[in-house]
């Protein structure tokens, strides 16, 4: 039983050499992001354009997207607020839209802390360039999944 | 923690084939066994911001069977760049230790085993500070003190050694594995008083024994 007694405290030396073991990262799996995609009002199919650009109202100095060639669009939203207001311009035709949602926190992990979720409740646009806008799924996360669909 | 797992896993095979169950007819006394954890006691010299106060009741039914109750304090800080969270609560858990050791080997008081144990934790958690950078700017927010509870299982392997006449010593590696938590997903605890750590699905663990054994009789062994 020498063994026995022998281990009960050896295990002590055990712990002191893996305490260094454990490392801890963030793999962070990305903001939640508004996806909205774009559609042709015309044949109801999916569209590039050519040239988008998106800022946050206010904040026209700092662009989402700069004259961009896309079929697709994320949109950031602000936790701090319970809705986000957008400026849309399309070739020279400027839209707004306003996204309104709740927003959650969300543990991730020890190493990265929170990040958020939302749930959209409305959203609403002006209609100069813009046709219609529908709520695919009102479950923003940091997955790619559609959440708007925008006709134009 | 591949590395904590594959050691756990290793003693715990070296235990398996050390040990064969032995038969249950065997007499051994019955007893009481009062232990107080000192590994959370070491943890906490190490670091300030973790505290487990923890005690063990265990009735050994005989040579091979022990029942099992722990129960403690526990508390936790942790904080970083962009949160600040701490929480502190009591846990119990309930479970059964299987003794490997054969008694025409070991007639005494030593034990070589498994076991595992149901663990209940309740417990406030707070997140004092929340930063989140994106391009709207930062937010700055917390998360209240709450209460809620959690429950868990544990797997344990380990082994205890008679350091003086009813006087024991001896360790036990845990495997932790959470079942639910009333916080929910979203605000899942960082830290889980008489669990640790909740990143995984399974987190090692530790204890650190010493114990007293009241024999209940002195009848044959």
């Amino acid at each position: 039983m020498r063994g026995i007694r022998l281990s009960a405290g050896l295990i002590i030396v055990l712990i002191a050499v893996c305490s260094g073991c454990i490392t801890e990262s963030c793999d962070h799996p990305g903001e939640s992001m508004a996806v909205i995609t774009l559609y042709e009002t015309d044949n109801n199919e999916t569209t590039v354009i050519d040239s988008l650009t998106i800022y946050g109202v206010g904040m026209d100095d700092l662009l989402i997207y700069d004259n961009s060639k896309t079929g697709k669009i994320e949109l950031p939203l602000n936790p701090a607020s319970d809705c986000a207001d957008y400026v849309i311009v399309n070739g020279l035709i400027h839209d707004t839209l306003k996204i309104t949602y709740t927003a959650t926190h969300h543990f991730i992990s020890k190493a990265c802390g929170y990040s958020f979720l939302y749930t959209i409740g409305n959203v609403s646009y002006t209609k100069n360039r813009i046709d219609t806008i529908l709520i695919i799924n009102n479950s923003v996360n940091p997955s790619d999944e559609e959440n708007l669909r925008t006709f134009f | 923690m591949k590395k904590i797992c594959a050691l756990f896993f290793s003693l715990t095979s070296v235990i398996s084939w050390a040990g064969t169950f032995q038969s249950d007819t065997t007499k051994t006394e019955k007893a009481l066994i009062f232990g107080f954890d000192i590994a959370g006691l070491a943890i906490n010299a190490l670091n300030n911001d973790i505290t487990c106060y923890e005690g063990c009741i265990s009735y050994r039914m005989n040579h091979k069977y022990y029942g099992v109750v722990e129960a403690g304090y526990g508390s936790y800080d942790y904080s970083q760049y962009n949160y600040t969270y701490s929480n502190n609560g009591y846990f119990a858990r309930i479970g059964i230790d299987l003794n490997m050791l054969k008694p025409e080997k070991d007639p005494g008081n030593n034990y070589v085993g498994v076991g595992l144990r149901y663990g209940l934790s309740i417990f406030n958690q707070e997140t004092s500070s929340l930063t989140y950078e994106n391009y709207w700017g930062e937010y700055y927010g917390t998360i209240p003190d709450s209460k809620g509870s959690a429950h868990f299982l544990e797997f344990v392997g380990g082994v205890k050694a008679e350091l003086f006449r009813n006087v024991l010593i001896g360790w036990s590696l845990r495997l932790k594995l959470l079942l639910s938590s009333s916080f929910g997903d979203d605000n899942r605890p960082v830290n889980i008083p008489g669990m640790s750590e909740t990143d995984g699905g399974i987190n090692p663990g530790i204890s650190y024994y010493i114990a007293w054994q009241i024999p209940f009789n002195s009848r044959s062994k």
